[in-house]
């Protein structure tokens, strides 16, 4: 037996001897016929068999938070755990911030053991009405992204933090920055960059400065891989078919199409395209739109069929 | 030449209609709690293999019936609260076995309208998540039912409208990144709703069709691994669009095919990879939509076999 399982029959007997009073209640959560796998582990039907006891109970108690504490570790996607877990918190965790320090200890424990579990992330947000400040919230997703920095949860539950807590843009442009020079074709963080800069409500400052240092940004980060298609998405966006703001641009784009490097690079040739549409040149962009198709990004022929300018 | 081969059809019947019954393994007690879905997955993939009569029926509607609530909503299982995916789950389940018509709809509406929130998005229950899956669920299960009038569209739309990002793809909630099967909900919900014209079709579109790799699969978003899932989410969505020809069709096919377990049947998220009930109806209702003529024709936004629909 290795030791990892002793210590979780160990925490069962002492669950068990809590709850001795009830014990004989779980008779029936352990019959053969309530769907239980043939050769089940004793410590994880012991546990299910007694948070149903519990549940049936209506007991919203100390030990019942320690039994589903126990349930949720066994199967984190149990989502009549977590429920049962809330239900007892919302009676307890307003009186006590010692209950509310351990139950974000516990909480961090479960998402970085679960870090694509829909539950324990959305937990972190049921536990977010009862924090004064952000900057727990902020470290642990920066800890989960520097695990994974394309964690969807992580990013979603970070801008859902950031817009409750009305925290200033300055701090996360710093961090979208820190992320993408970790990897420049992080669509993640450069989605989060546009939505810190130019579409939260509450941080966006619109400015052509703005767009300009942003286009900037993009472009540098373009020089390190002309086949950054998340960075080309942010530049045509800010860009926003205002060429004539931009001439240093669609000038680098002329060039590049030349360059042997990028003559067949397709984001040039479709940005190209959306230069010569801006600027009135018709037939010179159909000729880009067959070049597109039947040479350049053949995958997308049909999508380059379609986009005939009339 | 048939570009549908190798497709053991048979071995993938069989696959289902194993684990269904396979009630004493340790992935068949993990997922209880969301039961109804697993239900959902497997007995849809099995009508579109024109098997659905091999299972059941009675046993498994009563089943369902059980899981429903006072509150008219459906939990994972029998002993699971109310949620809206499994409401959503449970509706299309008996709506393969025609059954909407023995049931009280009118809680199920009720239930599924007081989730609703005053911005017009949706909470997947009473705890409050708010998430554009959520809104899709909704419309969907009362476009099934319909009961579209009891909610409030307008509001709903606005709301995923809300969701739209700058590359022409929709987030969970309002700026956070695009991501394919985020995009299936709100294309679903627009699409629902007749509110596409709405949108820039073929930005949205575009990025649909850059979903697909070189090796012919479709990934989730910019620079990700493909999986057989998205085979379903991005290109209902393309459906939706009517731009099914803007990917490789071929090379798609190709890459489903390829995910399959060709000895023990159902489909893998990724070739060589273990096969699971999930990726098995996503792998099948994309192969569906791309005219696999062993599959019935599966319906884009519902996902549930055209001939189920009522119009």
């Amino acid at each position: 037996m290795s030791s990892s399982c002793s210590e979780e029959d160990l925490r069962t007997k002492e669950l068990l001897e809590l709850c001795q009073d009830i014990v004989q209640d779980m008779e029936e959560y352990m019959k053969p016929g309530k769907a239980a796998p043939i050769a089940y582990e004793t410590h994880f039907l012991c546990i299910s068999a007694l948070f149903r006891v519990l549940l049936a109970r209506k007991e919203y108690s100390e030990r019942a938070l320690k039994v589903s504490l126990e349930a949720i570790r066994n199967n984190p996607a149990d989502y009549s755990c977590w429920d049962f877990r809330r239900q007892i918190l919302q009676k307890m965790i307003g009186q006590s911030s010692a209950m509310l320090q351990r139950e974000l200890e516990i909480c961090d424990q479960l998402c970085l053991e679960n870090p694509k579990n829909y539950q324990v992330w959305f937990h972190r947000r049921f536990l977010c009405s009862y924090l004064e400040n952000p900057q727990h919230e902020l470290e642990f997703t920066e800890t989960t992204l520097l695990e994974d920095a394309k964690n969807y949860h992580a990013w979603s539950h970070r801008q859902w933090v950031v817009d409750l807590f009305e925290v200033l843009g300055k701090e996360e442009e710093i961090f979208s920055k820190k992320l993408l020079e970790m990897d420049f074709r992080n669509n993640s963080a450069w989605n989060y960059r546009y939505f810190i800069l130019f579409s939260n409500q509450k941080t966006a400052v619109h400015s052509l400065q703005l767009r300009q240092s942003e286009v900037n940004f993009a472009w540098e980060m373009l020089q390190r891989s002309w086949r950054n298609e998340s960075a080309w998405h942010y530049l045509w966006k800010v860009i926003d078919h205002e060429w004539n703001l931009f001439p240093w641009i669609t000038q680098a784009i002329e060039e590049l199409k030349e360059q042997q490097e990028t003559s067949h690079n397709r984001f040039v040739w479709i940005t190209w395209f959306h230069i010569l549409t801006y600027r009135g040149e018709t037939s010179q962009a159909n000729h880009i739109l067959d070049k597109l198709r039947n040479e350049l990004d053949t995958f997308h022929s049909s999508f380059w069929s379609c986009g005939k300018e009339e | 030449m048939d570009v549908f081969s190798p497709f053991p059809w048979d071995l993938h019947q069989q696959y289902l209609l194993r684990v269904q019954n396979d009630t004493k393994s340790w992935e068949y007690f993990l997922t209880a709690h969301k039961r109804i879905s697993g239900a959902y997955w497997a007995l849809t993939s099995l009508d579109l293999l024109n098997s659905l009569e091999k299972t059941d029926e009675s046993a498994i509607v009563s089943w369902i019936l059980a899981c429903q609530h006072e509150s008219g909503g459906f939990g994972g299982n029998v002993d699971q609260d109310p949620n809206l995916l499994s409401t959503l789950s449970a509706v299309q389940c008996l709506a393969l076995f025609h059954r909407l018509e023995t049931i009280d709809k009118e809680k199920i509406v009720s239930y599924v309208a007081n989730l609703q929130l005053s911005d017009g998005s949706f909470m997947g229950d009473e705890w409050g998540e708010v998430d554009s899956r959520f809104t899709y669920a909704a419309i969907l299960c009362l476009s099934i039912l319909g009961r579209l009038d009891a909610i409030r569209v307008t509001d709903a739309v606005r709301f995923v409208l809300s969701c739209l990002n700058f590359d022409g793809g929709f987030g969970c909630i309002p700026g956070a990144e695009s991501h394919s099967g985020q995009v299936f909900c709100c294309v679903g919900v627009l699409y629902l709703t007749d509110s596409l014209h709405r949108i820039d079709q073929e930005l949205t579109g575009w990025w649909l069709a850059e979903r697909q790799l070189k090796n012919g699969g479709l990934n989730g978003r910019p620079d990700k691994k493909a999986d057989v899932c998205y085979s379903w989410w991005v290109l209902s969505s393309l459906a939706m669009l009517n731009k099914l020809d803007w990917i490789d069709s071929s090379k798609l096919i190709e890459f489903i095919l390829s995910c399959q377990d060709l000895e023990n049947g159902g489909i893998a998220d990724y070739p060589g990879d273990r096969a699971d009930v999930f990726h098995t109806f996503f792998g099948l209702a994309g192969l569906s939509l791309l005219g696999c003529p062993q599959l019935k024709r599966i319906h884009p936004a519902y996902a549930l076999p055209l001939e189920v629909i009522n119009f």
